[in-house]
Protein backbone atom coordinates (compact mmCIF):
# COMPACT_ATOMS: atom_id res chain seq x y z
CA UNK A 1 0.00 0.00 0.00
CA UNK A 2 1.46 3.23 -0.53
CA UNK A 3 1.69 6.27 1.45
CA UNK A 4 -0.83 8.83 0.72
CA UNK A 5 1.18 12.01 -0.23
CA UNK A 6 0.75 15.85 0.20
CA UNK A 7 -1.37 18.05 -1.53
CA UNK A 8 -4.59 17.69 -3.03
CA UNK A 9 -5.30 16.32 -6.43
CA UNK A 10 -6.88 19.55 -8.14
CA UNK A 11 -9.24 16.90 -10.25
CA UNK A 12 -11.37 16.36 -6.80
CA UNK A 13 -15.57 17.40 -7.25
CA UNK A 14 -16.40 20.23 -5.52
CA UNK A 15 -20.11 18.92 -6.26
CA UNK A 16 -21.23 20.19 -2.70
CA UNK A 17 -19.57 23.30 -1.36
CA UNK A 18 -16.14 23.70 -0.98
CA UNK A 19 -13.53 21.37 -0.29
CA UNK A 20 -13.35 19.98 3.05
CA UNK A 21 -9.72 19.21 3.62
CA UNK A 22 -6.70 21.67 2.86
CA UNK A 23 -4.34 18.39 2.66
CA UNK A 24 -4.76 14.42 2.10
CA UNK A 25 -3.41 13.27 5.30
CA UNK A 26 -6.32 15.69 6.62
CA UNK A 27 -9.01 13.62 5.19
CA UNK A 28 -7.10 10.34 5.73
CA UNK A 29 -6.82 11.17 9.22
CA UNK A 30 -11.46 12.02 9.15
CA UNK A 31 -11.62 8.95 7.47
CA UNK A 32 -9.54 6.47 9.95
CA UNK A 33 -11.54 7.87 12.58
CA UNK A 34 -14.88 7.77 10.72
CA UNK A 35 -14.68 3.99 9.92
CA UNK A 36 -12.77 2.81 13.37
CA UNK A 37 -15.72 4.40 15.38
CA UNK A 38 -18.47 2.75 12.32
CA UNK A 39 -16.42 -0.62 12.74
CA UNK A 40 -17.90 -0.33 16.90
CA UNK A 41 -20.86 0.63 16.22
CA UNK A 42 -19.93 3.98 18.11
CA UNK A 43 -21.05 7.40 17.55
CA UNK A 44 -18.73 10.36 18.03
CA UNK A 45 -19.19 11.54 21.81
CA UNK A 46 -15.98 9.55 23.19
CA UNK A 47 -13.94 10.53 19.98
CA UNK A 48 -15.27 14.14 21.37
CA UNK A 49 -14.17 13.77 24.52
CA UNK A 50 -10.22 13.25 23.36
CA UNK A 51 -10.73 15.69 20.92
CA UNK A 52 -11.69 18.62 23.61
CA UNK A 53 -8.39 17.54 25.66
CA UNK A 54 -6.24 17.90 22.81
CA UNK A 55 -7.86 21.19 21.63
CA UNK A 56 -7.23 22.38 25.13
CA UNK A 57 -3.78 21.15 25.88
CA UNK A 58 -1.86 22.04 22.50
CA UNK A 59 -0.99 25.85 21.76
CA UNK A 60 -3.95 28.21 20.50
CA UNK A 61 -2.95 27.88 17.21
CA UNK A 62 -2.64 24.00 16.73
CA UNK A 63 -3.43 23.02 13.06
CA UNK A 64 -6.66 21.38 14.19
CA UNK A 65 -6.10 17.81 12.19
CA UNK A 66 -3.29 17.83 14.22
CA UNK A 67 -5.11 18.08 17.32
CA UNK A 68 -7.73 15.54 15.98
CA UNK A 69 -4.59 12.79 15.01
CA UNK A 70 -3.65 13.31 18.90
CA UNK A 71 -7.14 12.37 19.82
CA UNK A 72 -7.37 9.58 17.85
CA UNK A 73 -4.16 8.27 18.82
CA UNK A 74 -5.53 8.33 22.63
CA UNK A 75 -8.51 6.57 21.53
CA UNK A 76 -6.32 3.87 20.03
CA UNK A 77 -4.41 3.45 22.85
CA UNK A 78 -7.19 3.76 25.29
CA UNK A 79 -8.65 0.66 23.20
CA UNK A 80 -5.77 -1.30 23.47
CA UNK A 81 -5.48 -0.89 19.97
CA UNK A 82 -1.97 0.46 19.53
CA UNK A 83 0.92 0.86 22.13
CA UNK A 84 2.46 4.15 22.44
CA UNK A 85 6.05 4.28 22.78
CA UNK A 86 6.98 5.01 27.01
CA UNK B 1 -13.21 -3.82 32.54
CA UNK B 2 -12.35 -0.57 33.92
CA UNK B 3 -9.87 -1.07 36.80
CA UNK B 4 -9.28 -4.56 36.65
CA UNK B 5 -5.88 -6.15 37.23
CA UNK B 6 -3.66 -9.12 36.43
CA UNK B 7 -4.42 -9.26 32.71
CA UNK B 8 -0.32 -7.77 32.34
CA UNK B 9 0.16 -4.76 29.50
CA UNK B 10 -1.22 -4.72 25.89
CA UNK B 11 1.58 -6.05 24.02
CA UNK B 12 1.43 -5.86 19.92
CA UNK B 13 3.55 -9.06 18.85
CA UNK B 14 6.19 -9.15 17.08
CA UNK B 15 5.99 -9.83 13.68
CA UNK B 16 2.78 -10.56 14.55
CA UNK B 17 0.54 -11.83 11.34
CA UNK B 18 -2.32 -10.26 10.04
CA UNK B 19 -4.93 -12.44 11.67
CA UNK B 20 -4.18 -15.37 13.57
CA UNK B 21 -7.01 -17.36 12.27
CA UNK B 22 -9.18 -16.18 8.82
CA UNK B 23 -11.87 -16.42 10.34
CA UNK B 24 -10.81 -13.14 12.15
CA UNK B 25 -10.34 -11.38 9.53
CA UNK B 26 -14.15 -12.27 8.01
CA UNK B 27 -15.72 -11.43 12.07
CA UNK B 28 -14.84 -7.77 10.80
CA UNK B 29 -15.85 -7.69 7.52
CA UNK B 30 -19.23 -8.91 8.88
CA UNK B 31 -19.21 -6.54 11.20
CA UNK B 32 -19.14 -3.51 9.45
CA UNK B 33 -21.19 -4.80 6.62
CA UNK B 34 -23.88 -6.27 9.05
CA UNK B 35 -24.26 -3.09 10.53
CA UNK B 36 -24.30 -0.72 7.72
CA UNK B 37 -26.68 -2.88 5.92
CA UNK B 38 -28.98 -2.98 8.69
CA UNK B 39 -29.08 -7.04 9.53
CA UNK B 40 -28.20 -6.66 13.35
CA UNK B 41 -30.37 -5.08 16.22
CA UNK B 42 -28.66 -3.09 18.73
CA UNK B 43 -25.46 -1.56 19.38
CA UNK B 44 -22.67 -4.31 19.15
CA UNK B 45 -21.41 -2.22 22.52
CA UNK B 46 -24.30 -3.58 24.95
CA UNK B 47 -24.24 -6.65 23.46
CA UNK B 48 -20.17 -7.30 23.77
CA UNK B 49 -21.33 -6.51 28.08
CA UNK B 50 -24.32 -8.77 27.88
CA UNK B 51 -22.11 -11.29 27.43
CA UNK B 52 -21.27 -14.08 30.27
CA UNK B 53 -18.62 -13.00 32.53
CA UNK B 54 -16.37 -15.90 32.01
CA UNK B 55 -17.13 -16.51 28.25
CA UNK B 56 -16.05 -13.10 28.25
CA UNK B 57 -12.76 -12.81 29.62
CA UNK B 58 -11.60 -16.42 28.38
CA UNK B 59 -12.61 -15.11 24.69
CA UNK B 60 -10.16 -13.48 22.54
CA UNK B 61 -10.84 -10.00 20.89
CA UNK B 62 -12.13 -11.41 17.57
CA UNK B 63 -14.45 -13.93 19.20
CA UNK B 64 -16.14 -11.52 21.45
CA UNK B 65 -17.19 -9.71 18.25
CA UNK B 66 -18.13 -12.99 16.29
CA UNK B 67 -20.43 -13.72 19.74
CA UNK B 68 -21.99 -10.29 19.33
CA UNK B 69 -22.41 -9.67 15.62
CA UNK B 70 -24.19 -13.34 15.67
CA UNK B 71 -26.78 -12.42 18.91
CA UNK B 72 -27.47 -8.73 16.98
CA UNK B 73 -28.14 -11.46 13.73
CA UNK B 74 -30.42 -13.71 15.81
CA UNK B 75 -31.83 -10.35 17.51
CA UNK B 76 -32.71 -9.02 14.46
CA UNK B 77 -34.33 -12.41 12.77
CA UNK B 78 -31.93 -11.83 9.88
CA UNK B 79 -30.80 -16.09 11.12
CA UNK B 80 -31.45 -17.63 13.94
CA UNK B 81 -30.06 -19.59 16.07
CA UNK B 82 -30.34 -22.91 14.47
CA UNK B 83 -29.50 -22.36 11.11
CA UNK B 84 -26.41 -20.90 12.59
CA UNK B 85 -25.95 -24.61 14.39
CA UNK B 86 -26.49 -26.35 11.73
CA UNK B 87 -24.89 -24.88 9.32
CA UNK B 88 -21.69 -24.80 11.64
CA UNK B 89 -22.04 -28.91 12.10
CA UNK B 90 -22.65 -29.67 8.29
CA UNK B 91 -19.43 -27.13 7.44
CA UNK B 92 -20.65 -26.84 3.63
CA UNK B 93 -18.82 -24.53 1.03
CA UNK B 94 -16.55 -21.52 2.40
CA UNK B 95 -18.71 -18.01 0.67
CA UNK B 96 -18.22 -17.42 -2.43
CA UNK B 97 -15.28 -14.67 -2.85
CA UNK B 98 -15.66 -11.74 -5.43
CA UNK B 99 -12.90 -11.53 -7.65
CA UNK B 100 -13.58 -7.96 -7.95
CA UNK B 101 -14.17 -5.01 -5.82
CA UNK B 102 -18.31 -4.41 -5.71
CA UNK B 103 -19.76 -0.56 -5.48
CA UNK B 104 -22.62 -2.34 -4.46
CA UNK B 105 -20.74 -3.51 -1.15
CA UNK B 106 -20.05 0.29 -0.36
CA UNK B 107 -23.56 1.13 -1.15
CA UNK B 108 -24.88 -0.21 2.71
CA UNK B 109 -21.60 1.92 4.19
CA UNK B 110 -22.65 5.35 2.05
CA UNK B 111 -26.83 4.03 3.58
CA UNK B 112 -25.74 3.75 7.07
CA UNK B 113 -23.70 7.37 7.05
CA UNK B 114 -26.46 9.18 5.54
CA UNK B 115 -29.84 7.43 7.53
CA UNK B 116 -30.26 9.09 11.30
CA UNK B 117 -29.06 7.63 14.19
CA UNK B 118 -30.70 7.05 16.93
CA UNK B 119 -31.28 9.52 19.25
CA UNK B 120 -31.01 9.97 23.27
CA UNK B 121 -33.18 13.28 23.60
CA UNK B 122 -35.49 11.91 25.99
CA UNK B 123 -37.80 14.80 27.08
CA UNK B 124 -36.48 15.93 30.15
CA UNK B 125 -38.15 15.96 33.45
CA UNK B 126 -35.94 18.14 35.71
CA UNK B 127 -35.05 20.90 38.32
CA UNK B 128 -35.67 24.08 35.94
CA UNK B 129 -38.35 25.66 34.00
CA UNK B 130 -37.87 27.44 30.58
CA UNK B 131 -37.58 31.70 31.99
CA UNK B 132 -36.02 30.35 35.32
CA UNK B 133 -32.78 32.09 36.33
CA UNK B 134 -29.62 29.98 36.99
CA UNK B 135 -26.39 29.94 38.15
CA UNK B 136 -23.44 28.52 36.61
CA UNK B 137 -21.56 26.59 39.68
CA UNK B 138 -18.05 27.55 39.84
CA UNK B 139 -15.93 24.14 39.87
CA UNK B 140 -12.60 22.56 38.12
CA UNK B 141 -14.62 18.77 37.56
CA UNK B 142 -12.34 15.91 37.59
CA UNK B 143 -12.59 14.03 34.19
CA UNK B 144 -14.55 14.56 31.15
CA UNK B 145 -17.39 17.59 30.61
CA UNK B 146 -18.90 19.90 29.25
CA UNK B 147 -18.76 23.66 30.70
CA UNK B 148 -17.09 25.92 29.07
CA UNK B 149 -15.14 28.20 31.42
CA UNK B 150 -16.03 31.54 30.23
CA UNK B 151 -20.08 31.15 31.92
CA UNK B 152 -18.76 29.60 35.27
CA UNK B 153 -20.36 31.53 37.83
CA UNK B 154 -22.40 33.61 35.60
CA UNK B 155 -26.24 33.70 36.25
CA UNK B 156 -28.48 33.73 33.16
CA UNK B 157 -31.89 32.55 31.97
CA UNK B 158 -33.41 28.94 30.90
CA UNK B 159 -34.11 29.87 26.99
CA UNK B 160 -34.76 26.12 25.77
CA UNK B 161 -34.94 22.83 27.10
CA UNK B 162 -34.21 20.28 24.23
CA UNK B 163 -34.29 17.00 25.77
CA UNK B 164 -32.29 14.65 28.20
CA UNK B 165 -28.66 13.51 27.72
CA UNK B 166 -25.75 10.81 29.37
CA UNK B 167 -23.28 13.64 30.55
CA UNK B 168 -19.94 12.53 29.52
CA UNK B 169 -19.10 9.48 31.17
CA UNK B 170 -22.61 8.26 32.40
CA UNK B 171 -25.22 6.31 31.42
CA UNK B 172 -28.42 8.07 32.75
CA UNK B 173 -29.95 10.80 30.60
CA UNK B 174 -29.87 14.26 32.59
CA UNK B 175 -31.78 17.54 31.49
CA UNK B 176 -29.56 20.33 29.11
CA UNK B 177 -30.74 23.73 29.25
CA UNK B 178 -29.93 26.15 26.86
CA UNK B 179 -29.40 29.23 29.09
CA UNK B 180 -29.23 32.45 28.20
CA UNK B 181 -26.73 35.06 29.01
CA UNK B 182 -26.63 38.33 28.80
CA UNK B 183 -23.22 39.76 27.68
CA UNK B 184 -22.59 42.39 30.20
CA UNK B 185 -22.94 39.36 32.79
CA UNK B 186 -20.25 37.57 30.96
CA UNK B 187 -17.51 40.62 29.95
CA UNK B 188 -18.86 43.44 32.00
CA UNK B 189 -20.70 46.82 31.14
CA UNK B 190 -18.48 47.45 28.36
CA UNK B 191 -18.86 44.61 26.50
CA UNK B 192 -21.21 44.46 23.10
CA UNK B 193 -24.91 44.06 23.24
CA UNK B 194 -25.95 41.08 23.17
CA UNK B 195 -26.30 37.63 24.64
CA UNK B 196 -24.60 34.08 24.08
CA UNK B 197 -26.77 31.12 24.90
CA UNK B 198 -24.94 28.01 26.31
CA UNK B 199 -26.37 24.46 26.55
CA UNK B 200 -25.80 23.32 30.15
CA UNK B 201 -25.99 19.84 31.91
CA UNK B 202 -28.04 20.20 34.74
CA UNK B 203 -25.59 19.21 37.30
CA UNK B 204 -23.27 22.31 36.23
CA UNK B 205 -26.72 24.48 37.56
CA UNK B 206 -28.42 25.96 40.35
CA UNK C 1 6.14 2.29 -12.71
CA UNK C 2 3.21 3.91 -11.60
CA UNK C 3 2.58 7.39 -11.97
CA UNK C 4 1.32 8.96 -8.40
CA UNK C 5 1.04 11.95 -10.34
CA UNK C 6 1.37 13.84 -6.61
CA UNK C 7 4.78 12.73 -5.01
CA UNK C 8 5.94 15.95 -4.03
CA UNK C 9 8.24 16.57 -1.12
CA UNK C 10 9.13 14.37 1.92
CA UNK C 11 5.96 13.49 4.03
CA UNK C 12 5.63 15.65 6.65
CA UNK C 13 5.72 14.41 10.57
CA UNK C 14 2.39 14.67 10.83
CA UNK C 15 1.32 12.60 7.09
CA UNK C 16 3.95 9.75 8.30
CA UNK C 17 1.37 9.56 11.39
CA UNK C 18 -1.35 9.22 9.76
CA UNK C 19 0.00 6.74 7.01
CA UNK C 20 1.59 4.67 10.17
CA UNK C 21 -1.96 4.52 11.86
CA UNK C 22 -4.01 3.83 8.57
CA UNK C 23 -1.33 0.88 7.88
CA UNK C 24 -1.37 -0.42 11.47
CA UNK C 25 -5.11 -0.65 11.89
CA UNK C 26 -5.64 -2.29 7.98
CA UNK C 27 -3.01 -4.89 9.41
CA UNK C 28 -4.98 -5.28 12.41
CA UNK C 29 -7.73 -5.64 10.75
CA UNK C 30 -9.72 -3.43 12.20
CA UNK C 31 -10.60 -1.76 8.88
CA UNK C 32 -10.20 -1.69 4.99
CA UNK C 33 -9.09 1.30 2.80
CA UNK C 34 -12.06 0.67 1.39
CA UNK C 35 -14.05 1.85 4.01
CA UNK C 36 -12.16 4.77 4.62
CA UNK C 37 -12.50 6.29 0.84
CA UNK C 38 -16.51 5.78 1.11
CA UNK C 39 -16.38 7.76 4.51
CA UNK C 40 -14.29 10.20 3.22
CA UNK C 41 -15.71 10.45 -0.64
CA UNK C 42 -19.20 11.08 1.47
CA UNK C 43 -18.04 14.27 3.05
CA UNK C 44 -16.40 15.56 0.00
CA UNK C 45 -18.96 14.93 -2.34
CA UNK C 46 -22.25 13.89 -0.87
CA UNK C 47 -22.28 15.68 2.08
CA UNK C 48 -22.35 19.58 2.18
CA UNK C 49 -23.93 23.05 2.49
CA UNK C 50 -26.07 22.47 -0.51
CA UNK C 51 -28.35 20.31 2.01
CA UNK C 52 -29.04 23.18 4.28
CA UNK C 53 -29.80 25.28 1.77
CA UNK C 54 -32.28 23.07 0.00
CA UNK C 55 -34.14 23.56 3.84
CA UNK C 56 -33.97 27.12 3.90
CA UNK C 57 -35.09 26.88 0.16
CA UNK C 58 -37.74 25.09 1.50
CA UNK C 59 -38.46 27.20 4.41
CA UNK C 60 -38.46 30.47 2.44
CA UNK C 61 -41.45 29.34 -0.03
CA UNK C 62 -43.40 26.81 2.51
CA UNK C 63 -44.59 28.35 5.38
CA UNK C 64 -46.04 25.10 6.82
CA UNK C 65 -42.57 23.95 6.43
CA UNK C 66 -40.81 26.34 7.93
CA UNK C 67 -43.30 25.64 10.89
CA UNK C 68 -42.16 22.18 11.27
CA UNK C 69 -38.66 22.94 10.51
CA UNK C 70 -38.64 25.70 13.60
CA UNK C 71 -40.71 22.95 15.77
CA UNK C 72 -37.97 19.60 15.11
CA UNK C 73 -35.63 20.85 12.89
CA UNK C 74 -34.31 16.68 12.89
CA UNK C 75 -38.14 15.93 11.74
CA UNK C 76 -38.20 18.65 9.39
CA UNK C 77 -34.69 18.14 7.77
CA UNK C 78 -35.13 14.78 7.47
CA UNK C 79 -38.35 14.73 5.47
CA UNK C 80 -35.77 15.69 2.55
CA UNK C 81 -33.83 13.28 3.11
CA UNK C 82 -31.20 14.63 5.18
CA UNK C 83 -29.46 13.42 8.47
CA UNK C 84 -26.70 11.08 10.05
CA UNK C 85 -23.80 11.27 12.35
CA UNK C 86 -23.99 14.83 14.06
CA UNK C 87 -27.36 15.22 13.19
CA UNK C 88 -29.26 13.77 15.35
CA UNK C 89 -30.40 16.79 17.44
CA UNK C 90 -30.77 19.65 15.16
CA UNK C 91 -32.20 22.65 16.19
CA UNK C 92 -32.92 25.90 13.39
CA UNK C 93 -32.50 29.51 14.70
CA UNK C 94 -34.32 31.99 12.87
CA UNK C 95 -33.20 34.97 11.78
CA UNK C 96 -35.63 37.79 12.15
CA UNK C 97 -36.10 42.02 11.71
CA UNK C 98 -35.00 41.83 15.50
CA UNK C 99 -32.49 39.12 15.92
CA UNK C 100 -29.51 37.80 13.87
CA UNK C 101 -28.47 34.42 15.46
CA UNK C 102 -24.30 32.69 14.72
CA UNK C 103 -23.42 29.88 16.08
CA UNK C 104 -20.06 28.69 17.61
CA UNK C 105 -18.45 26.11 19.20
CA UNK C 106 -16.24 26.80 22.28
CA UNK C 107 -14.99 23.83 23.01
CA UNK C 108 -14.46 21.94 20.04
CA UNK C 109 -15.61 22.56 16.22
CA UNK C 110 -19.43 20.58 16.85
CA UNK C 111 -21.27 21.78 13.46
CA UNK C 112 -24.24 20.09 11.77
CA UNK C 113 -22.73 17.77 9.38
CA UNK C 114 -25.86 16.68 7.75
CA UNK C 115 -26.78 20.23 6.60
CA UNK C 116 -23.58 21.50 6.10
CA UNK C 117 -20.85 18.60 5.71
CA UNK C 118 -17.72 19.68 7.85
CA UNK C 119 -16.58 22.90 9.24
CA UNK C 120 -14.23 25.16 7.18
CA UNK C 121 -10.93 25.92 8.85
CA UNK C 122 -11.69 29.07 10.52
CA UNK C 123 -14.89 27.70 12.31
CA UNK C 124 -12.25 25.48 14.25
CA UNK C 125 -9.89 27.77 14.73
CA UNK C 126 -8.70 29.39 18.49
CA UNK C 127 -9.92 32.54 17.36
CA UNK C 128 -12.91 32.07 16.15
CA UNK C 129 -13.90 29.81 18.95
CA UNK C 130 -12.94 32.41 21.36
CA UNK C 131 -13.79 35.62 20.26
CA UNK C 132 -17.32 35.06 19.12
CA UNK C 133 -18.39 34.63 22.51
CA UNK C 134 -17.04 37.73 23.56
CA UNK C 135 -16.78 40.05 20.67
CA UNK C 136 -19.20 38.88 18.06
CA UNK C 137 -20.64 41.78 16.45
CA UNK C 138 -16.32 42.91 15.73
CA UNK C 139 -15.43 39.20 14.19
CA UNK C 140 -18.91 39.83 12.18
CA UNK C 141 -17.17 43.14 10.71
CA UNK C 142 -14.32 40.68 9.95
CA UNK C 143 -16.32 39.02 7.82
CA UNK C 144 -17.64 42.19 5.85
CA UNK C 145 -21.00 42.00 7.83
CA UNK C 146 -22.41 44.44 9.85
CA UNK C 147 -25.52 44.28 12.14
CA UNK C 148 -27.44 47.04 12.53
CA UNK C 149 -27.94 48.65 16.18
CA UNK C 150 -31.24 47.87 16.91
CA UNK C 151 -30.50 44.06 15.99
CA UNK C 152 -29.66 41.77 18.61
CA UNK C 153 -26.78 39.52 17.80
CA UNK C 154 -27.53 36.38 19.71
CA UNK C 155 -24.62 34.05 20.01
CA UNK C 156 -25.40 29.76 20.27
CA UNK C 157 -22.45 27.78 21.55
CA UNK C 158 -23.18 24.09 21.16
CA UNK C 159 -21.71 22.97 23.89
CA UNK C 160 -23.48 20.23 24.26
CA UNK C 161 -25.42 17.60 21.88
CA UNK C 162 -27.68 20.08 20.05
CA UNK C 163 -26.50 20.94 16.56
CA UNK C 164 -27.07 24.23 15.49
CA UNK C 165 -28.67 25.41 11.75
CA UNK C 166 -29.65 29.44 11.43
CA UNK C 167 -32.42 30.25 8.93
CA UNK C 168 -31.75 33.22 7.26
CA UNK C 169 -33.95 35.92 6.23
CA UNK C 170 -35.59 35.73 2.33
CA UNK C 171 -33.58 38.24 1.16
CA UNK C 172 -35.59 41.38 -0.50
CA UNK C 173 -36.65 41.08 -3.99
CA UNK C 174 -36.93 37.34 -4.42
CA UNK C 175 -40.55 36.64 -3.93
CA UNK C 176 -40.90 35.80 -7.93
CA UNK C 177 -38.59 33.22 -7.35
CA UNK C 178 -38.81 29.41 -7.68
CA UNK C 179 -37.25 27.16 -5.00
CA UNK C 180 -34.91 25.62 -7.08
CA UNK C 181 -34.21 29.08 -7.68
CA UNK C 182 -33.36 30.54 -4.40
CA UNK C 183 -31.25 27.66 -3.13
CA UNK C 184 -27.85 29.11 -4.74
CA UNK C 185 -28.71 32.49 -2.46
CA UNK C 186 -28.27 30.89 0.93
CA UNK C 187 -24.29 29.69 1.49
CA UNK C 188 -22.69 28.05 4.49
CA UNK C 189 -21.69 31.26 6.01
CA UNK C 190 -25.52 32.33 5.88
CA UNK C 191 -26.56 29.23 7.87
CA UNK C 192 -23.25 29.53 10.25
CA UNK C 193 -24.18 33.27 10.64
CA UNK C 194 -21.41 34.85 10.10
CA UNK C 195 -22.88 36.37 6.53
CA UNK C 196 -26.93 37.93 6.50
Amino acid sequence: MSPVTAGVPPEIPRVNGELAFDALWESRAFGLAAAYLASRDEDWARFRRHLMDAIAEAPPDTPYYEAWVTAFERLLAGDGVLVTAP
Amino acid sequence: MGGMHGFGPVEPEAGEPVFHEPWEGRVVGLMIGTGAAGLRRGSIRPAIERIDPATYLASSYYERWARSVEAGLVGAGTLTEAEIDARAATGGARPARLEHDSPELVAPIRAFLDSPQPTSGAPAAGAFAVGDRVTVRRMAPEGHHRCPRYVRGATGTVARIEGAWPHPGDDRPEAVYSVRFANADLWGDDAEPGSVTVDLWERYLT
Amino acid sequence: MSDDGHRGAEPSPIERRVDAIESLLVEKGLLTTEVVDAIVETYEQDVGPLNGAKVVARAWIDDDYRARLLADGTAAIGELGFGGPEGEHLVVLENTPAVHNVVVCTLCSCYPWPVLGLPPRWYKSHAYRARMVREPRTVLAEFGTTVPDGVEVAVWDSSAEVRYLVLPERPDGTDGLSEDDLVPLVTRDHMIGVVR
